[in-house]
């Protein structure tokens, strides 16, 4: 099965929503399961990071413990995953220990300098993953 | 939900030095020479010069050099202090935590309010400098003070900018850039020694001498304490490395020997710099600056060329702009850490969902610098020096008061063993001391108007004082309101003392 499981970037906001929604259906078409991926790229140059990542940790629990309800509500095996890491890096290591068919992020739809200014996730992943990567861009509607 | 514990395979463990955040795991992230450039960085050596050189000097004239190396004892007996608070409690809040745990709510409170404040002011000066330089570095002098503010004013949103999405150069860009700087600096004290020495200097020239070292040529006590105060400052910021600590490879050793080297190398570049400075140009024309571009100008005479000069400008643009970021991150954080123990409004305390940073209270303390800037520049004919002067005020105070901290919270461990005796109640309780007497000496004498550098007079008493005692005044106001809305979850914390575990494990360095 691991051959069949889908790894989504989620982290609550509206691109990660999207991409959600498209992992659960690949996942669902595939007969895969889903492992969910709350990346937090810590700056040390700030010190005084304990609260810092005390906060974003449970922030980070709560919004995979969403995806999981959603999963859930789509009848997909789904596996949460906290990490400490660059988003593309640590979707492309995790994605590697599993296997993972597919990676699946959302995009802001930036333009190209905003996206380079920010650090582009999708634009990073698609440099450094091996496998297909499928980035959902958020509907224009919301 | 349960999170699923993947094992992180044992090869996405980084080399040495190439930790700074790109793929930094919880630990392991820090090795001795990002130890050491985190250090040199966060003091930010080539700003801290540009804005205090002659202020220094001003103070103590040919002395500037053994200032440079007194004012850093104290700080370095404070190190220790940090040291072992951090191996305590490393809290995203420092100053804030630490003193709350050992000295009580009320007095946390304060020191948090200082690093706030301390924040608050020298984004002014950062931002004059930053706004100074960056004509310099298109050959405009005397730019009119409307354009620098403006200028000053967009330096301190795109910092606040960068912060919030939490940007951070790689730790190669970083070593890169500080290396850079360094090289400058020496590079300018080098050339200008050279020039000296050949009798290629301007008429005001002097020769250097030892009696420079000697600190019993300063005319009086009072300048003495002045140039410490100054001199403080450019020093505020190196105790980022033991406060990494947690980050380090090897928790025991590394940032303690990162922490030495750094500031072993800001020592000598500042004792260096101060040297040449002062023997190519003459105490007399550096005391004379009042605008804070002395080290761009000079850097012009220096290389006779502005080609070259452009280069001293440059590192001190990118030392300000180093500088920013290790201001508003910590205090952003430290911010955040307030509102998380119910000594500030929530609000402060929430990260941005998509930049997972302290967004809203990076962006208050982006406003606030504004706003202070602008009214600072309004009202003052002289902001860098006032302001200086003030912000001295103020590190000493939390400096100090986080010394004072360090041996309470370890009272009965102080005299466990010699080790022990000296690190944990003689080095901090003598560096607080040190400190204290400087505050309380400098508050006298800024209470006459004459002795502040640019010598006006607000209400009566210099305005750096005025700056020091009004910021604590809204201060205290503030903490009242706060303890009156109740808030008994902060108000109501016990002081606590130090594990005896924390000691007895001095030497393992192994529970991070």
């Amino acid at each position: 099965m691991s051959a069949k499981t889908v790894v989504v970037g989620y982290d609550g906001t509206d691109g990660a929503k999207a991409a959600l929604k498209e992992a659960l259906r690949v996942a669902a078409e595939i007969g895969g399961d889903v492992i969910g991926v709350f990346a937090y790229n810590r700056v040390i140059t700030g010190g005084e990071q304990h609260d810092l990542d005390a906060v974003v940790h449970e922030h980070g629990d709560k919004m995979l413990a969403e995806a999981a309800a959603a999963a859930k509500t789509a009848g997909i095996d789904f596996t949460a995953q906290y990490i400490e890491e660059s988003p593309a890096s640590a979707l492309v290591k995790i994605a590697d220990h599993h296997d993972a068919r597919f990676i699946v992020v959302g995009s802001y739809g930036e333009r190209p300098l905003k996206g380079a200014i920010v650090g582009s996730t999708p634009n990073k992943l698609i440099h450094l993953s091996d496998r297909p990567v499928i980035v959902v861009r958020i509907p224009e509607s919301e | 939900m349960e999170s699923a514990s993947i094992p992180v395979p044992a090869k996405s463990v980084l080399p040495e030095g190439s930790g700074a955040g790109e793929k930094g795991l919880k630990s392991g992230a820090i090795g001795f020479v990002s130890g050491v450039v985190i250090g040199v960085a966060s003091t930010a050596p080539g700003y801290s010069l540009a804005s205090a050189l002659g202020l220094v000097v001003v103070a103590v004239g040919f002395q500037a050099p053994v200032i440079m190396i007194a004012a850093f004892v104290p700080m370095l007996l404070c190190a220790s202090a940090y040291y072992w608070m951090n191996r305590a409690d490393p809290d995203c809040g420092t100053t804030f935590s630490w003193v709350t745990r050992a000295m009580g709510p009320s007095s946390g409170w304060i020191a948090g309010w200082a690093i706030i404040v301390a924040d608050v002011i020298v984004m002014a000066n950062l931002a004059q400098i930053a706004g100074l330089y960056t004509f310099l570095l298109f050959g405009i002098k005397n730019p009119s003070t409307l354009a620098v503010t403006i200028l000053g004013i967009i330096f301190i949103m795109a910092m606040t900018y960068i912060c919030v999405i939490g940007i951070e150069l790689n730790a190669k860009t970083q070593i890169g850039l500080l290396a850079a700087e360094l090289i400058t600096l020496t590079l300018f004290a080098v050339v200008a020694l050279i020039r000296v020495y050949a009798g290629d200097a301007p008429k005001t020239s002097v020769d250097p001498s030892l009696s420079w070292f000697n600190p019993a040529n300063i005319g009086s006590s009072g300048a003495f304490v002045s140039g410490l105060l100054v001199a403080i400052f450019i020093y505020w910021g190196w105790d980022t490395t033991v406060t990494v600590n947690e980050e380090t490879e090897d928790p025991g050793e590394a940032p303690g020997r990162a922490a030495i080297w750094a500031t072993v190398i800001l020592v000598a570049i500042y004792v260096i710099v101060s040297v040449a400075a002062i023997s190519f140009a003459g105490p007399g024309l550096l005391a004379n600056d009042q605008s804070g571009d002395v080290l761009g100008l000079l850097a012009n005479k220096v290389f006779g060329s502005s080609t070259l000069g452009k280069i001293v400008i440059i590192a001190v643009l990118s030392s300000a702009a180093a500088s920013c970021q290790t201001t508003i991150l910590p205090t952003a954080r430290t911010t955040l850490s307030m509102a998380r123990a119910k000594a500030l409004p929530k609000r402060l305390g929430d990260v941005d969902e998509r930049y997972l940073t302290p967004a809203f209270a990076t962006w208050v303390m982006g406003i606030l610098s504004v706003a202070w800037y602008v009214g600072l520049t309004i009202v003052s004919t002289n902001i860098l020096n006032d302001a200086i002067a003030a912000l001295g005020l103020w590190i000493a105070f939390y400096y100090g008061l986080t010394a004072f901290a360090c041996t309470i919270y370890y009272r009965r461990h102080v005299f466990d063993n010699v080790k022990n005796f000296i690190f944990l109640g003689l080095a901090p309780m003598l560096g607080g001391l040190m400190l204290l007497g400087i505050l309380i000496k400098s508050i006298h004498d800024l209470a006459k108007p004459a002795n502040s550098a640019s010598g006006e007079s607000w209400f009566g008493i210099g305005p750096p004082l005025v700056i020091g005692i009004g910021f604590m005044i809204i201060g205290a106001i503030l903490m009242v309101v706060w303890r009156l809305r109740g808030n008994d979850e902060f108000f109501g914390r016990k002081l606590e003392v130090a594990d005896p575990a924390l000691v007895a494990h001095s030497h393992a360095g192994s529970e991070a």
